[in-house]
């Protein structure tokens, strides 16, 4: 069964939020925490918060799809894209740029749903990413099943550019830790 | 030149208090005061019409209000009490209120689309200034319309 199938499928099952709600919360979310810090740890807050997320989403994923391991680096790259986003989003971004060992891609989002009716201060242009909550769910997600990832995002539309492009960094896989007491 | 038909646009807050004031004109500017007073007129005129007893429909839509030597003001007043007064050229050209009103029906939502950004905390005359969303937006409604 193709990924964006399973990806449509899954997310015909899902319970619904409001959009408008949802995006509204987070940007609402977004501007207090520009008022209490700097554009700089507001980017760092919004990872740490995603990273919180994704440790949890992973379960709910796990749960939904059943989803086997996957083979390589790069079949976790159209899994994120075409069931990940798909399901708790319903956006597919597209999987580019893959780096000559298969270790970095980028994912171009063609429509940012968080970003609905944001217009960023002049300011925040050049510091602020919006959606780096996004980061951290994929840095969650793919630590709790072993990967540990670098993702930031290096492209914005609400910043000016042309695409919104997240990059993803392979570092390393983790061993699975065997529990103390075992032999 | 052909004469721009829309004249200006007028946007007040619950109180009254002028959030907005856009002369579609730029050859105009200096009438600025005129329209300025001429909107200050239009927002007493719905005050009338809003608070009339005797009114039946509860339209959003407050159609004609007046006409002042060629220009006629039409208004349109949301459930938030925000009133969009928007003035349109009627001496040379047959203006059909179905097309007023579908126009403050799009600039009633663009605005919306400008206030709901998480970054505009309170709606003052600033807000809807600084917004290139609504500046633009409006910008291409105008002239979209001006070349029907």
């Amino acid at each position: 069964m193709s990924k964006s199938k399973v990806g449509e499928d899954v997310y015909k099952k899902v319970e619904k939020v409001n959009a408008e709600l949802f995006v509204l919360t987070y940007g609402s979310i977004v501007a207090q925490l520009c008022r209490d810090m700097s554009y700089e740890h507001v980017n760092e807050e919004l990872e740490k918060m995603g990273y919180n997320i994704g440790i949890r989403l992973i379960e709910d994923f796990l749960a939904r799809t059943e989803w086997q391991r996957c083979v390589d680096f790069r079949e976790t790259a159209e899994t994120v894209a075409k069931v990940g986003f798909k399901m708790f989003l319903n956006v597919t971004p597209v999987v580019t740029d893959w780096s000559e060992e298969d270790k970095t891609f980028t994912l171009t989002l063609d429509d940012n749903p968080l970003g609905e009716f944001v217009e960023l201060p002049v300011e925040a242009r050049s510091k602020l990413w919006y959606s780096n909550i996004l980061c951290g769910v994929i840095r969650g997600t793919l630590e709790m099943v072993q990967m540990d990832v670098d993702a930031y995002f290096v492209h914005d539309i609400l910043r000016g550019d042309e695409h919104t492009n997240l990059k993803v960094h392979l570092k390393q896989i983790l061993k699975e830790e065997i529990p103390a007491g075992d032999d | 030149m052909v004469k721009l038909r829309l004249v200006f646009l007028a946007i007040a807050g619950p109180k009254n208090e002028q959030l907005y004031l856009e002369v579609f004109d730029s050859l105009e500017k200096s009438l600025l005061s005129k329209y300025q007073y001429l909107s200050e007129l239009s927002l007493d005129v719905i005050q009338d019409l809003v608070q009339n007893p005797e009114r039946t429909s509860n339209d959003c839509f407050l159609g004609l209000l007046g006409v002042e030597e060629d220009i006629s003001t039409y208004a349109f007043c949301s459930n938030t009490n925000v009133k969009f007064i928007l003035a349109v050229r009627s001496s040379d050209f047959v203006v059909r209120e179905s097309e007023i009103r579908q126009l403050l029906r799009r600039i009633y939502t663009i605005h919306t689309h400008a206030v709901c950004n998480p970054f505009s905390l309170e709606l003052t005359p600033d807000t809807l200034k600084q917004s290139l969303y609504f500046n633009e937006t409006l910008q291409q409604l105008s002239l979209d319309w001006n070349n029907q």
